[in-house]
């Protein structure tokens, strides 16, 4: 069974099974309508032929409620060990793009949710029933809307083919299971079910979230992840890039250790996709302008930040009478997404610091406007380090004539 | 020009034979509960939510979603995968399976106003803060700027709409 689903994916990571007997076998499928043939490739890859509706059915005994709950939990658990940003702009954008992605994954129907942490950590990830997180060191390296498409779509596909739920199977946290067979007066369902929620959240932060998936549902999270951007009308390289740029960068440099110690296997991940990409027509929008606009509010023209203040919880029964609403959490002190040190930094951890953000118009040497922001970038990064000695070298794509 | 003319007037065929398909039948649910949508996606607003047995009456389809007009007479969008072509018989105990906030109220009542409720209390035994999880799902675009940026983005949405 799916001989090269194991080739691609070498090895389980030690302790969590997929869990993936419950879907094999089944062969009837949700039939989508490909623009312009985006995708393909990653369509006929599809090694677990998946019908969403019956998985949902093979699970059964994880309600979506159920699952959506335990994503809360988890949300607040991730919150305690990684501040969220709270820079309700840069959140919007990273969700619009997460939107327009999850509406072509086997899950449209459940509610997504996308959250910026504030951590120099590169990392991404989802928790079951629809939270997805990535980090600011993780958009970072990201340098158009079609990268982060695909990042997001590999965390979506966590989600929408159940990757949490089946972990937490697997490891046998029958917890929500039983309830869910559990039949009784409500007040002691109530209890078992918060018990449940809890020790089940406990475990999925302290495994999945801390430790990653398998490396078999991080290899079919990629090939659905590029599928889902792919239709969505980004260019499904995207996700192939932000892994070559890991790859480029090595595991040494700091903030990248979590990013392999939970994603391993980098190297196989992008030279599966680089596979698919070859059977790709190839085309699709990567809108590098708009990812530009939205990352960097901070570095050109100063954009204010909106400030959101948390409302309290809209009902909560178990709150005792009189309580003190809790005070809005402490805001982080936010960091612009690329700073000025990061230049210099990468040219002594990696000998080079490359940069896709300094344009000019075809046939001229007129630099383009959002050019400013980054060159205003290197300068201040460059005049802090004198000492450097530096290569400047350009390159052009094969728009204008020759001359 | 005349090329465009002609591929849209395909496309309307196109359309209307599919609608003419769908058009009238029954569906039945076979989720626990269902939300049913004003528009194709899940960040659209919940105009009902139907159980398990409940039957629907197809007025459309698009993309994987059924426009349905619900027993209660609203109409909506739901996702293929919860409704069945065949009668569904609500088991003693489905009800049950619903998160017991589900169970203890409305379906509707549920779905707006008592999510969280057991996270909640699972952040405070912890310690954590809850306020993380308010944030978040209080800071996502609504459908139409997700739709704008779609369309701004030259990006598809489901059915290849634009």
């Amino acid at each position: 069974m799916r001989a090269g689903a194991r080739i691609a994916a070498l090895a389980l990571a030690a302790g969590l099974a997929t869990g993936c007997e419950t879907v094999a076998g089944i062969a009837e499928n949700v039939q989508i309508g490909l623009p312009g043939g985006a995708g393909r490739a990653f369509e006929a890859a599809r090694l677990t032929a998946v019908a969403a509706p019956k998985i949902a059915g093979a699970l059964a005994d994880i309600e979506e409620g159920q699952e959506i709950e335990l994503g809360r939990a988890v949300t607040a658990a991730v919150g305690k060990r990684y501040p969220v940003r709270r820079d309700a702009a840069l959140m919007r954008y990273v969700a619009l793009v997460g939107q327009a992605v999850a509406l072509h994954s086997e899950r449209p129907d459940i509610q997504y949710y996308f959250a910026v942490l504030d951590t120099e950590e590169v990392n991404a990830f989802a928790t079951p029933g629809g939270f997805v997180f990535i980090t600011r060191g993780a958009l970072r390296l990201i340098r158009d809307e079609a990268v982060l498409a695909g990042v997001l779509g590999h965390e979506i596909a966590h989600i929408a083919l159940y990757h949490g739920v089946k972990a937490i199977k697997a490891e046998k946290q029958k917890d929500l299971a039983m309830f869910a067979v559990r039949e009784g007066v409500a007040h002691t369902r109530a209890a078992a079910f918060r018990g449940a929620i809890s020790s089940t959240a406990d475990f999925f932060t302290e495994t999945v979230i801390l430790k990653g998936y398998s490396r078999e549902q991080e290899a079919e999270a990629d090939r659905a992840g590029a599928r889902y951007a792919a239709r969505a009308g980004y260019d499904p390289a995207g996700l192939r890039d932000f892994l070559t740029g890991l790859i480029d960068r090595g595991g040494s440099e700091s903030g990248l250790q979590t990013f392999f110690s939970t994603h391993p296997g980098a190297r196989e991940r992008r030279d599966e996709q680089d596979t698919l990409l070859q059977k790709e027509a190839g085309g699709g929008r990567r809108n590098p302008e708009r990812f530009e606009a939205a990352m960097r509010p901070r570095t050109g023209e100063a954009r204010p930040a909106r400030e959101v203040s948390t409302p309290p919880p809209a009902s909560d029964p178990y709150a005792p009478r009189g309580a003190p609403i809790p005070p809005p959490p402490n805001p982080q002190p936010q960091a612009a997404l690329l700073v000025a040190a990061d230049v210099p930094r990468a040219i002594e951890s990696a000998g080079r610091y490359v940069s896709r953000r300094i344009h000019f118009d075809a046939g001229s040497d007129r630099l383009r406007p959002e050019s400013l922001g980054e060159l205003r970038l290197i300068a201040e990064g460059l005049s802090a380090n004198p000492t450097l000695r530096l290569r400047i070298e350009g390159h052009t794509d094969s728009t204008g004539d020759a001359e | 020009m005349r090329a465009r003319v002609l591929v849209i007037g395909v496309l309307l065929v196109g359309g209307a034979a599919a609608m003419a398909v769908a058009q009238g039948s029954p569906r039945w649910v076979e989720r626990t509960k269902a939300d049913v949508r004003t528009g194709r996606g899940s960040f659209y607003e919940i105009v009902d939510t139907v159980l398990k047995g409940e039957k629907v009456d197809v007025l459309g389809s698009e993309a994987r979603w059924q426009q349905v007009q619900t027993p209660r007479g609203r109409k909506g969008w739901v996702f293929e995968a919860a409704l069945s072509a065949k009668a569904v018989e609500p088991g003693a105990s489905d009800f049950l399976k619903l998160a017991p906030s589900d169970a203890s109220t409305s379906a509707t009542a549920a779905s707006a106003g008592a999510k969280g409720v057991y996270a909640q209390v699972y952040a405070r035994e912890r310690g954590y803060d809850y306020g993380v999880v308010t944030f978040i799902e209080s800071s996502q675009p609504p459908a139409s700027e997700i739709e704008e940026f779609v369309r701004d983005g030259g990006l598809v949405l489901p059915g290849g709409g634009r």
